[in-house]
C-alpha cells in the first residue's frame, strides 16, 4: 500500500504489456476499407430496403472498430457494461418512439 | 520497459488504478456521444419513415464520391490513432509523432473535403436557409430544382427538412472531429517536447477511443444520408 | 469549547477543542485559492453559495405566481408577464436548483470522502463543472430576467420557435450549458465510485447516499445527451425563423412533428425529475438510521431499488405526452411502465418506515425534515399513480392537480431532503453548530407552509383549474389565497433558515468530528475535514449504519465526539 505523500519509482510498471499487434490492427483496417467498398457498391444497385444491408455493413464495421481497436476484446467487465448499456439505452430511445410512429395509424388519443 | 511512474496522480493509489480510471471516464464520456447522435438518428429515421421518397430523390443528389473519400480518410486515420498507442508505449518518439501527425493530416482533409462539399452545396442550391434554395439548375438538368421536385412530386419543405439533418448531422460531427484533430496535436506538441513518457500512453489511448467513435459515427453516417436513393451523377 | 449534542439528552455537552491539522476552509484564504481549486469540498461549498441564491430568485418569481393569483382576474401581472415569470420560476428551480443541488453540494463534497478517497477521480474535471454550469447560468438567468421566456419550461414547438418573441433561444442555449455540467459531474462521481473504494469498502458497504449518487450519476450521464439534441434542433429550426427561411424540424406547417420534440424532451426530462429526487432519498437513508439509532431495514432492497428506479424511470417519458398525440399502443405501453416505476420508491418508503420502527427516535432538524420526506413525497408519490392512469390523466393533465403532485415530490420531497442533508451534514462542511431550536421550529414553519400552499391545489386541479393560467373562476379564490398564504409561511421559514445558518458560521459553537454520533466514515474525520480528507488510507470493516454495534466503519466507536 502505497503511503501518503510519497510516490515511489514503481519498477514493476510496463507500460508495454498490452500493445496490440500490429498485424491485427492492420487486418482489422483492410476489413474496414472491404465493408465501406462494399457499401458503397451496393447503393449503385438501386435495390428495395438495401438500406437493411447498409447498417448491418456499419453494425459490423463498429463493431470490429470496437472489439479490436477499442480494445473491448481484453477489456473488463465494467467497460463491456459502460459499452453495452449506452446501446441499450439507445435502443431504448428508437424502440420506443418508433413504436409510437409505426403505431399512429391504428388510432390515438 | 518499465518506466518511472510520475503520471501518477496524488489522489490515486498506483499507476493502474489511474488509468483504469481514466480510461473509464473516457468510456463514459463516449456513452454520452452515443446518445446525443441517437437522438439525432432517431429524428432523421423518423423523418425518412414518413418521407421515405422525397428523402431518396434529395440524397442522390449530395456528392457520394466524396463521401468516400472522407470514410477512405477517416478509416486511416483511426488505423494511425491506433499504431500511436504501441508507439507511445514503447517509448518510439519519432513513429509516435508520424502518426499523431498523419492522423492531424487526415481529419484535416476530411474536413478541407467537407468544406469544399458545403460550398458545392451552396452553388447548387441546396442549403435550405440560403435565398437560391432550390433556384439552381444543375449539370445534365433543363430546369431549376425546385421545378424538378414539382415535376416528381416531392415536397421542397421535405427537402429543406433532409437538408437541414444533413448539414446539421455532419455539422455536429464535423465538430467533434475539429475537437479531436484539436486533442491530437495537443499530444503531438507534448510528444515534441519530449513530455509524453511511456508511463502516460493512456493519454494516447483515450484519445484513440473518442476518435474511433468519431470514425464510429460516419460509418453509420454516411449511408444513412450518401446512400438513401439513387444516385443523381457522380461530380467532382 | 466546542458543543456536541448528545442524542439521548437532546443537550449539549461541552468537551475540549480537539487540536487537528488545517482544515479544507483554512487552505488558503485569497479568492483565487478558491476559484482555482481542485478540492472537491471547495467545489461543493462553490456549488452551494450559487445554488442558494438561484433558489432565491426562482423563489421570488414563485412569489410573484402566488401573489398574482390572489386575484381570480390576476392581481399584479398581465397575461404576457405571467407566462414569463412561471417559465422564469420552472426553468430556475429546474435547472439552477432541482437538478444540480444535491449532486454538486453533498455529491461533490462527500461521496470521495464516504468511498475513502482523497479527491474525486478527476478533480480538475470538477472545477470545471462549475464553471460550466456558471456560463450556461450566466445565459439562463439574463434569458429569465432581461424580458423573459414565455413559453412554459418545457418549451413546446412550434410556440417556441414560431411565435415567441422573447428569448428562447438564449435561454434553451443556457440550458443547453448546463447539460454539460450535469455530465461532468454525473461522470465524476461515477468513476470514483468504481474505482476509488477504499480497501474494505465493498459494494454492501456503501452507504445508501453514494448509491443514490450512484443511480443519480447513470441518469445525468445517459439522459442529458439527448436533452442537448432536442435543444440543438430547436435551436437551429429558431435560427432559421430569425433568417427568414423557416425549416420546419418541429413545425406541422412545413412537415415536421412537434410530438417528435416533445419524445425527445421528455427522453431526459423524465428521467431528470429522477435525477433530482433520488439524492434526496439518499439523504433520508442516511438521517433516518442515524436519528433512530438503527441499521437500516432491508440494505439490498434500498440500494438496487435506487438502480431499478432510474432504469425503469427511463421507460416511462410518454406518460407526459397522454394527449399529445400519440398512438393509443404507445399510451397503453407507457401508462403500464409508469406504474412499474411506483414499486421502488414505494419499496423505499416501506424500508424507512420500518427503519423507523422500534428506533430511539430523536427529533432534531433533519430528523423533522427527513419525516417530513417519507409523508409528502408518500402523497406525492400516490398521486402520481392517478396521472399514470390513462383514464384519470385525460381529465387531470395540464391542470393544478399536476402542479401539486410535481410539488409535492419535488418541494415537499427534494427540497425538505436538501434542508435534512445540509442541517445533518452542516457541522461537518463548516465545523460550526447552529441553533437547535430555531432550527427545527424553521422545519415545521416550512413542513406547515408548504402543506398550506400544495395540498389545496389538487382540489383545485381534480376541478378544472387550468395549470399557467393568470387567472380562474371566483369561487376557486379561497383555496387560491390559502395557497398564496401558504408561500408567506414558507418564506418565513426559509428566511429564519437562512438566518441562523449564516450566523452559525460566525457565532456556532464548534462542532467536533461526530456531534450525532453517527457512523458514516464523513463522521471519522474531523470537522471541517483536511484536505486530503484522511491522513492514512482507511480500512472499511464493517457496514455503514451499525449503530446496534455503535461501530464506525473503520471500527471505532460511534459516540459523539
Amino acid at each position: 500500500m502505497a503511503s501518503h505523500g510519497t510516490h515511489e519509482t514503481d519498477i514493476h510498471d510496463d507500460p508495454t504489456a498490452h500493445a496490440d499487434n500490429p498485424a491485427m490492427v492492420f487486418a482489422v483496417y483492410v476489413v474496414l476499407l472491404i465493408g465501406a467498398i462494399v457499401t458503397i457498391a451496393i447503393s449503385f444497385a438501386h435495390m428495395e430496403g438495401a438500406i437493411y444491408l447498409h447498417m448491418l455493413i456499419s453494425t459490423i464495421q463498429v463493431c470490429i472498430v470496437g472489439y479490436y481497436w477499442m480494445h473491448l476484446k481484453r477489456s473488463d467487465a465494467l467497460t463491456w457494461l459502460t459499452a453495452g448499456t449506452a446501446f441499450f439505452f439507445m435502443l431504448i430511445l428508437f424502440a420506443l418512439p418508433l413504436g409510437d410512429y409505426l403505431t399512429r395509424q391504428l388510432g390515438g388519443l | 520497459m518499465s518506466a518511472s511512474v510520475g503520471a501518477l496522480r496524488h489522489h490515486f493509489e498506483d499507476i493502474e488504478q489511474q488509468r483504469g480510471a481514466e480510461r473509464l471516464g473516457m468510456w463514459m464520456f463516449l456513452a454520452t456521444e452515443i446518445l446525443f447522435f441517437g437522438g439525432a438518428f432517431l429524428a432523421y429515421t423518423v423523418y425518412r419513415l414518413m418521407y421515405p421518397k422525397d428523402f431518396a430523390a434529395i440524397s442522390g443528389q449530395l456528392n457520394v464520391l466524396i463521401a468516400g473519400i472522407n470514410t477512405v480518410l477517416l478509416l486511416t486515420s483511426s488505423l494511425t490513432m491506433t499504431l500511436a498507442i504501441r508507439a507511445a508505449q514503447y517509448g518510439h518518439n519519432g513513429p509516435l509523432r508520424f502518426y499523431l501527425g498523419v492522423s492531424i493530416l487526415l481529419g484535416s482533409a476530411f474536413m478541407g473535403f467537407k468544406a469544399y462539399e458545403y460550398a458545392q452545396d451552396y452553388h447548387e442550391g441546396l442549403v435550405p436557409w440560403t435565398s437560391n434554395f432550390g433556384q439552381e439548375t444543375l449539370h445534365g438538368d433543363s430546369q431549376p430544382l425546385i421545378k424538378k421536385w414539382e415535376a416528381d412530386g416531392v415536397a421542397p419543405q421535405r427537402v429543406r427538412l433532409f437538408m437541414s439533418f444533413y448539414f446539421i448531422l455532419t455539422g455536429i460531427h464535423g465538430v467533434h472531429l475539429v475537437v479531436g484533430i484539436g486533442v491530437i496535436s495537443y499530444l503531438w506538441v507534448r510528444a515534441y517536447l519530449k513530455t509524453l513518457t511511456p508511463d502516460k500512453y493512456v493519454a494516447v489511448e483515450v484519445t484513440s477511443l473518442y476518435w474511433h467513435l468519431v470514425d464510429a459515427i460516419w460509418l453509420f453516417l454516411m449511408p444513412l444520408l450518401y446512400l438513401a436513393g439513387p444516385h443523381h451523377s457522380l461530380h467532382f | 469549547m466546542s458543543a456536541v449534542i448528545d442524542p439521548t439528552t437532546n443537550h449539549y455537552e461541552n468537551t475540549p477543542p480537539e487540536a487537528g491539522p488545517k482544515s479544507y476552509l483554512s487552505d488558503g484564504y485569497s479568492i483565487w485559492s478558491w476559484l482555482f481549486t481542485v478540492d472537491h469540498k471547495r467545489i461543493g461549498v462553490l456549488y452551494l453559495v450559487m445554488l442558494l441564491i438561484f433558489f432565491a430568485v426562482g423563489g421570488f418569481l414563485a412569489g410573484l405566481i402566488r401573489l398574482n393569483l390572489i386575484q381570480p382576474s390576476g392581481s399584479i401581472l398581465e397575461n404576457d408577464q405571467y407566462n414569463r415569470v412561471f417559465t422564469g420560476h420552472g426553468v430556475i428551480m429546474l435547472f439552477l436548483f432541482l437538478i444540480p443541488a444535491v449532486p454538486g453540494v453533498m455529491g461533490n463534497f462527500f461521496v470521495p470522502i464516504m468511498v475513502g478517497a482523497k479527491d474525486m477521480a478527476f478533480p480538475k474535471l470538477n472545477i470545471g463543472s462549475w464553471y460550466v454550469w456558471m456560463i450556461g447560468a450566466v445565459f439562463m438567468v439574463w434569458a429569465v430576467l432581461a424580458g423573459g421566456i414565455d413559453t412554459g419550461w418545457t418549451l413546446y414547438p412550434p410556440y417556441s420557435t414560431r411565435s415567441a418573441h422573447t428569448n428562447v433561444v438564449t435561454g434553451v442555449f443556457g440550458a443547453f450549458i448546463t447539460g454539460f455540467s450535469s455530465i461532468m459531474t454525473g461522470l465524476n462521481i461515477l468513476v470514483t465510485i468504481h474505482r476509488m473504494r477504499a480497501p474494505g469498502m465493498t459494494w454492501g458497504r456503501l452507504p445508501l447516499f453514494v448509491w443514490a449518487m450512484y443511480a443519480t450519476s447513470l441518469i445525468q450521464l445517459l439522459a442529458t445527451p439527448v436533452l442537448a439534441m432536442a435543444l440543438m434542433l430547436l435551436m437551429v429550426e429558431n435560427g432559421s425563423q430569425a433568417l427568414g427561411m423557416p425549416i420546419g424540424i418541429f413545425d406541422p406547417a412545413l412537415d415536421g412533428d412537434p410530438v417528435l420534440f416533445q419524445h425527445l424532451f421528455w427522453f431526459y426530462s423524465h428521467p431528470a425529475v429522477y435525477i433530482m429526487i433520488l439524492p434526496g432519498m439518499g439523504i433520508i437513508s442516511e438521517i433516518i438510521t442515524c436519528f433512530s439509532r438503527k441499521n437500516i431495514f432491508g440494505y439490498t432492497a434500498v440500494a438496487w431499488s435506487s438502480v431499478g428506479i432510474a432504469i425503469v424511470g427511463f421507460l416511462v417519458w410518454a406518460h407526459h405526452m397522454f394527449v399529445a398525440g400519440i398512438s393509443y399502443y404507445a399510451a397503453l405501453l407507457f401508462s403500464l411502465l409508469s406504474m412499474l416505476v411506483a414499486v421502488p420508491s414505494a419499496i423505499k418508503v416501506f424500508n424507512w418506515v420500518s427503519t423507523l420502527y422500534r428506533g430511539a427516535i430523536s427529533f432534531q432538524a433533519p430528523m423533522i425534515f427527513a419525516l417530513g420526506f417519507i409523508v409528502l413525497f408518500n402523497v406525492g408519490g400516490l398521486t402520481g399513480l392517478y396521472l399514470a392512469t390513462l383514464g384519470s390523466d385525460i381529465h387531470l393533465h395540464d391542470t393544478y392537480f399536476i402542479v401539486a403532485h410535481f410539488h409535492f415530490v419535488m418541494v415537499g420531497g427534494m427540497v425538505l431532503a436538501f434542508l435534512g442533508g445540509l442541517h445533518f451534514w452542516w457541522p461537518k462542511m463548516f465545523g460550526v453548530m447552529y441553533s437547535d431550536f430555531w432550527s427545527r421550529m424553521a422545519a415545521v414553519l416550512i413542513i406547515v407552509g408548504y402543506a398550506l400552499t400544495f395540498m389545496p391545489q389538487f382540489w383545485l386541479g381534480y376541478h378544472g383549474m387550468p395549470r399557467r393560467y393568470p387567472n380562474y373562476p371566483a369561487d376557486m379564490q379561497f383555496l387560491n389565497v390559502m395557497s398564496s398564504a401558504g408561500y408567506t409561511v414558507q418564506l418565513a421559514g426559509f428566511l429564519l433558515i437562512g438566518t441562523y445558518l449564516a450566523l452559525s458560521l460566525f457565532l456556532g459553537k464548534k462542532a467536533g468530528p461526530n456531534p450525532w454520533a453517527a457512523t458514516g466514515l464523513e463522521w471519522a474525520v474531523q470537522s471541517p475535514p483536511t484536505t486530503h480528507n484522511f491522513e492514512a488510507t482507511p480500512r472499511v470493516v464493517c457496514g455503514p449504519y451499525e449503530y446496534s454495534l455503535n461501530l464506525t466503519q473503520t471500527g471505532e466507536t460511534a459516540d459523539v465526539r
